[in-house]
């Protein structure tokens, strides 16, 4: 590509910087994050492939130390706490998939419509969004998760009914920024339809932003799934989930420790992860930019 | 620099920030009214019970003005909260506004606690990385930033209790203690889960705005006067940076009260958090709904309060 | 009103974009445009010069229907495409285009030089067989190697930006083209070959230019009539050397005066 233009160059040799070139080595942090990520999503959902153990099957080996048989030891009913942890990343990785991609969808629609139209529709929507904001996420999400009764099914909808406000809030200074550039005009003037330079021109231009914050948010969005089962809102025994299974181990604390330690080991080495990969799609965001 | 002075400019402020408050009032207190209204089966089925006879139904629906048009019920609702009368726990049968009363301060101790330990300990380490930036003190407290970011609060509360209560014996792991002495130990290790959740962010923040200060110009400047030292980072650099901690507090208020409803479940430490939480057990959403519009109020209060204490701190916001 | 606008059409050629007196366009209460009216014939260069703050973009915007306007009318071919009150018809409608200032933000960053191009013609109902053919002549006709469709913005200089955001305006088959300050950010001598370019679009396609632009010497360059606009009038038109050498108005006098280069420049070659 390089090569070519400078016999192809007009007016000026292109101006090449040296983004160019950093975008296409590899990306350290990213690609850590990413290995990270691809381990974690490989052991939980091959879970059955590590270990022979079920989460659910109770066994005669109660409160049993790490080591042996029990890699991680084994919980008040016998149950092996490796898979246990294993399968609980299923739940815990799905809650935070769907509730990433629930928030990111609405938010970004939102984000859009409020960017792009301004005038009451926009009013509207941000101060839906204002009203959100001022409650604080975790009180806002509880209450509603507790009027429809405890349940992963209420935990899906009591956050996906508040988390997509921060990805309006996001989308929504995005668009503003870019909706009067040039080549947004030119989409414009070119009589495309308002979808086709929403979709088609300004939304390529928004997404990179709300991956990187979505990455990050990914981690959130599984911490509060966690933190709304460890209060006993959210997912219900006999499910494996990390932030039930550490209230669970929590009453052993003093003597079996590795009931609740191992579940929350769990979760920062998804929260590294994504950190990781948060910032390293910055980075290259950022050098693609220019 | 600013037109007017300093009272004259926070009233400016405050005046602002109140009208732009009114709306978002407005909707807070909606979303509580609706909630209690939104309940699958309507209010006074849940609340008297799925086995109720009709007649009681219909005695709570009277009782508690459901039988009114939507309307007027919010008018209403709108009136009690005027009055200071957040409702009744359908459970106990105690004012919500006395169980707010009698829990707030614990929650409030709590939050303020866990802010000055966040600074204690954040400030210096935030310090030391933007001193030493890129050096290995640097590399060191941005990975620990980045492995706390991902914690979480209830496990790191646990996990506390374990090491620093019943293995080193160092603090009390529960309750609330008596007298100052009391509070102040019962509440640290509760405080302390609460702060190294905001001491990750605080770092982060305070990093990045004290290395900006180190290399402005004015600093360059101070540095040519030959100041140097400790004297130059007093006068110039952490002076400057203290404006975006309180910031930062400012915005975070509303996650540190998010996350203390978990501590407080996780010590059982008797504040809004926990009689939230079994409040939503018991399915009393009477108490729910009150709740969750202090904690709403109160997050309004403090980012208006943090915008005061900001023009006051500021010469460059002007009103 | 007919013989205003007469004034400044030359009467052979077709008028294409014609404002009326009174034509103003509603933005902010801080810039109101009073009573601007003029007309652009075909294949002809018209300059809108003033300060900036003058108004001058506002009617660019207003031309292609990116603004609404407040009162008055436009017509283009002969044809009123817009009122008061309301935007002007959709551009493609009336075969007007525009071109803008930033080079590097009259791309999609995104998305190859090719692929935008394509798309004006593909939404434009040409078949999808025939747009890569058509590119590649659009690309060629501004004066670019058909490879440069496989590009993208950020691998392009100011001037090539320039150059795709023209041939992709020129897709629409456009019989006016608004410039707005499309050289500013541009070398001189990448100035000089893209002015040359609109010259000879202008030529060779018959297309209309309304070059809006703050700097004499691109008036001079390449305009053949000038419009001077001042707080959102127009003060002062006619030929573009009779206007520089003489002009009437106080505030085009202070314009030029103001460009000490343009003055030298004319000094030394009567010197020389």
């Amino acid at each position: 590509m390089i090569e070519q233009t400078a016999t192809a160059g007009v007016d000026l040799a292109p101006t090449m910087r040296p983004g160019d070139r950093r975008r296409t080595r590899v990306n350290l942090k990213l690609t850590l994050g990413l290995l990270i990520m691809g381990a974690v999503v490989f052991s939980c959902l091959g879970a059955p492939l590590i270990t022979s153990q079920s989460p659910t099957t109770l066994g005669a080996d109660i409160l049993g130390g790490p080591g042996g048989a029990h890699l991680l030891g084994t919980d008040q009913y016998g149950r092996d706490m490796l898979a246990r942890v294993l399968y609980a990343g299923r739940v815990d990785l799905l809650i935070g998939v769907v509730l990433v991609g629930v928030a990111m969808i609405l938010g970004t629609v939102a984000g859009l419509v409020a960017g792009w139209y301004g005038g009451w529709i926009a009013a509207l929507i941000m101060r839906i969004v204002d009203v959100g904001f001022a409650f604080p996420f975790l009180v806002l999400v509880i209450a509603l998760v507790g009027l429809k009764g405890p349940g992963l099914g209420s935990l899906l909808l009591g956050v996906s009914l508040v988390a997509w406000i921060f990805y309006a809030r996001l989308v929504r200074a995005e668009v503003l920024a870019i909706r009067d550039a040039n080549y947004i005009r030119a989409a414009t003037l070119s009589g495309f339809s308002t979808p086709r330079v929403l979709g088609l021109h300004v939304l390529p231009n928004v997404l990179g932003q709300v991956l990187v914050y979505g990455s990050s948010d990914f981690v959130y969005a599984i911490l509060l799934g966690a933190s709304v089962s460890y209060l006993g809102l959210g997912v219900q025994s006999p499910t494996p989930e990390w932030g039930a299974m550490v209230q669970q181990g929590q009453n052993f604390v003093a003597s079996q420790w590795w009931l609740s330690l191992f579940p929350g080991v769990a979760i920062i080495v998804v929260g590294l992860g994504c950190s990781l990969i948060g910032d390293g799609l910055a980075d290259v965001l950022r050098t693609g930019r220019r | 620099m600013a037109a007017g002075t300093l009272p004259r400019r926070l009233l400016g402020v405050l005046g602002r920030r109140v009208t732009q408050l009114i709306p978002v009032l407005i909707g807070v207190t909606l979303v509580t009214f609706l909630m209690l209204r939104l309940l699958p089966g309507g209010p006074a089925q849940t609340l008297v019970g799925i086995r109720a006879t009709p007649q009681a139904v219909a005695a709570v629906k009277r009782e508690l003005g459901l039988d009114k048009p939507l309307t007027t019920q919010y008018i209403d609702y709108l009136g009690n909260l005027l009055h200071g009368h957040l409702g009744t726990s359908i459970i106990s049968g105690t004012s919500v506004d006395s169980i707010v009363s009698s829990h707030l301060g614990a929650t409030l101790e709590l939050i303020l606690y866990a802010v000055v330990i966040a600074l204690l300990l954040g400030v210096p380490l935030a310090i030391l990385a933007a001193r030493y930036r890129d050096r290995w003190v640097d590399s060191v407290v941005r990975a620990v930033v980045v492995v706390t970011l991902g914690m979480p609060s209830f496990w790191l509360g646990v996990i506390l209790i374990l090491f620093l209560g019943l293995r080193l014996k160092w603090f009390p792991t529960g309750g609330d203690g008596s007298g100052v002495w009391g509070t102040v130990s019962h509440l640290f290790l509760p405080a302390l889960t609460l702060a190294l959740t905001f001491v990750a962010v605080l770092v982060r923040s305070m990093r990045a705005s004290i290395s900006d200060i180190i290399r402005a110009t004015y600093v360059d400047a101070a540095r040519l006067k030959g100041l140097s030292g400790p004297k130059l980072w007093r006068r110039h650099i952490i002076r400057t940076a203290i404006l975006p901690v309180i910031t930062l507090i400012g915005l975070n208020v509303s996650t540190l009260l998010g996350t203390s409803v978990v501590v407080e479940n996780v010590f059982a430490l008797s504040g809004m958090g926990q009689q939230l939480v079994s409040a939503i057990l018991q399915r009393d959403f009477v108490v729910v709904q009150g709740i969750t519009l202090v904690f709403g109020v109160i997050v309004l209060a403090i980012s208006t309060l943090v915008d005061l204490v900001q023009t006051a701190l500021d010469p460059r916001v002007t009103a | 009103m007919g013989g205003l606008a007469a004034r400044y059409g030359k009467a052979h050629r077709p008028r294409l974009a014609r404002l009326r007196p009174g034509t103003a366009p509603s933005v902010s209460e801080d810039l109101v445009i009073r009573d601007v009216s003029f007309a652009v014939g075909e294949g002809e260069s018209v300059g809108l010069v003033g300060e900036s703050g003058s108004g001058k973009t506002t009617v660019g915007l207003c031309l292609v229907g990116l603004l609404p306007l407040a009162a008055g009318e436009i017509s283009y071919a002969g044809t009123v495409v817009g009122r008061g009150g309301e935007l002007a018809a959709p551009p493609r409608v009336r075969g007007v285009q525009a071109v803008y200032q930033d080079p590097q933000s009259a791309l999609n960053p995104r998305r190859s030089v090719g692929s935008l191009i394509r798309e004006v013609l593909h939404v434009h109902g040409l078949p999808r067989a025939r747009c890569e053919a058509r590119c590649v002549e659009l690309l060629e006709m501004v004066g670019l190697p058909g490879s440069t469709a496989a590009r993208r913005s950020r691998e392009l200089s100011g001037g090539m930006c320039q150059r795709v955001a023209i041939a992709r305006a020129l897709a629409l088959e456009p019989r006016l083209l608004v410039a707005d300050e499309v050289v500013s950010a541009l070398d001189a001598s990448v100035q000089a070959q893209v002015l040359n370019l609109l010259d000879d679009l202008r030529a060779g396609l018959g297309l209309g230019v309304l070059l809006i632009t703050h700097d004499l010497a691109v008036l001079h360059q390449s305009c053949q009539r000038v419009l001077v606009m001042s707080a959102g009038e127009i003060v002062e038109h006619g030929a573009t050397a009779e206007v520089l050498r003489a002009p009437q108005h106080e505030y085009t006098r202070s314009l030029i005066a103001a460009v000490p280069s343009l003055d030298s420049a004319r000094g030394g070659r009567e010197a020389a």
